[in-house]
């Protein structure tokens, strides 16, 4: 499927999904309250749309993440949470020691 | 002038703080994701510099793969990059200077995403206004070359790593996302949408795979901004309403 789609409409596809929403941030300067109602309700889909995301990606891996068992990525997605607040909500530990973790426990299996 | 060559430096030099740390690594596992999706190094270069949001480029890749309509991962995609907007209302009366044209502005926001706002917003604090866009340039061109060269060598690292390192690679994305809801979520209808797109998705990824992602972020969103946000204030309204009904009693 990858290869079945041509660059610059890949990319242009890019473009359109993210600039828009820059564009219309400058227009909306000093026009609209960031507290207006459709922000909010637009944070709460995009915050909603990346945490499906993520579910998506530990359920449903692509190929070369899912040669590992599923509890072991539900298992490094709770360890960097843990870290992270036992850190002091610093995000570069939560990541290293979810990725060390996870490298450990699967050459241990 | 010597001061504004000043700020130049000190862009460049924040692109190498923590945030632009974490986005170096995020842009390495987005290239090793590319790779391993089987797209280009052009498409994952290309990407970079026409989107930089790590997030909507993944969903768009991943939709792809799967086989999704260019239509609905590009919606999938959008979605996902609405948090740009307020991001971007919130920078531009901070970096302007007070004779910035517009036209500049919306050129200087191709760049806005969530480790460059917090970096600039940092910087800002004590920073003379006329300093500030040079600061911001120069910051956000360090993270884009920079992130040139992560997106490159994660691609070409998929297919020198072994398997098991690969995977943990590929595994930093989801925990880049999952961490950083976790801990920029300020508000209640944030915290429910975090909450309520993560349980909802679950069911859905089993039962409608391709749909899951517009499903759980449009229905949980909703959902988490009607009790997050909406009840909760007209809840606190009528409360006001009631009591000065009472006060002329």
């Amino acid at each position: 499927m990858s290869e079945t789609i041509p660059l610059f409409t890949l990319l242009l596809l890019g473009f359109i999904s993210t600039t828009p929403w820059r564009w219309l941030g400058v227009y909306f300067t000093n026009n609209l309250d960031e507290t207006h109602e459709a922000i909010i309700w637009a944070r709460a889909v995009s915050n909603a749309l990346i945490a499906a995301l993520v579910m998506r990606l530990i359920f449903l891996p692509p190929e070369d993440l899912g040669s590992e068992p599923l509890w072991l990525r539900l298992i490094a997605l709770a360890f960097a949470s843990l870290i992270y607040l036992l850190a002091g909500r610093h995000m570069l530990p939560a990541i290293a020691g979810a990725f060390v973790a996870f490298l450990i426990i699967s050459h241990s299996l | 002038m010597p001061a504004k060559l000043n700020a130049t430096l000190k862009g460049a030099k924040g692109a190498f703080a923590p945030p632009g740390l974490v986005l170096m690594i995020a842009f390495f596992t987005f290239g090793a994701f590319a790779a391993s999706l089987k797209f280009s190094l052009a498409a994952a270069i290309g990407l970079t510099i026409t989107t930089f949001a790590i997030p909507s480029q993944i969903v768009l890749m991943d939709e792809l793969s799967r086989g999704s309509t260019l239509l609905a991962a590009t919606f999938a995609a959008s979605l996902t990059a609405v948090r740009l907007l307020p991001l971007t209302m919130s920078l531009m009366p901070v970096l302007r200077g007070e004779k910035t044209k517009r036209p500049i502005l919306y050129g200087l926001s191709q760049f806005n995403s969530i480790t460059i706002w917090l970096q600039s917003l940092a910087a800002f604090k004590d920073m003379p206004r006329d300093q500030r866009i040079p600061y911001y340039l120069s910051l956000c061109l360090s993270l884009m070359m920079l992130n040139l060269l992560t997106t490159t060598a994660g691609f070409y690292a998929a297919h020198l790593l072994p398997q098991k390192l690969l995977a943990a690679a590929l595994m930093i994305t989801p925990v880049y996302f999952f961490v950083s809801l976790f801990g920029t979520t300020r508000t209640k209808a944030d915290k429910l949408a975090f909450l309520f797109g993560t349980l909802l998705a679950i069911p859905l990824i089993l039962i409608i795979p391709d749909l899951a992602l517009l499903t759980a972020g449009v229905a949980g969103g909703s959902v988490a901004y009607y009790f997050g946000h909406y009840h909760p204030r007209r809840k606190a309204e009528g409360c006001q309403k009631d009591k000065q009904n009472e006060v002329p009693e």
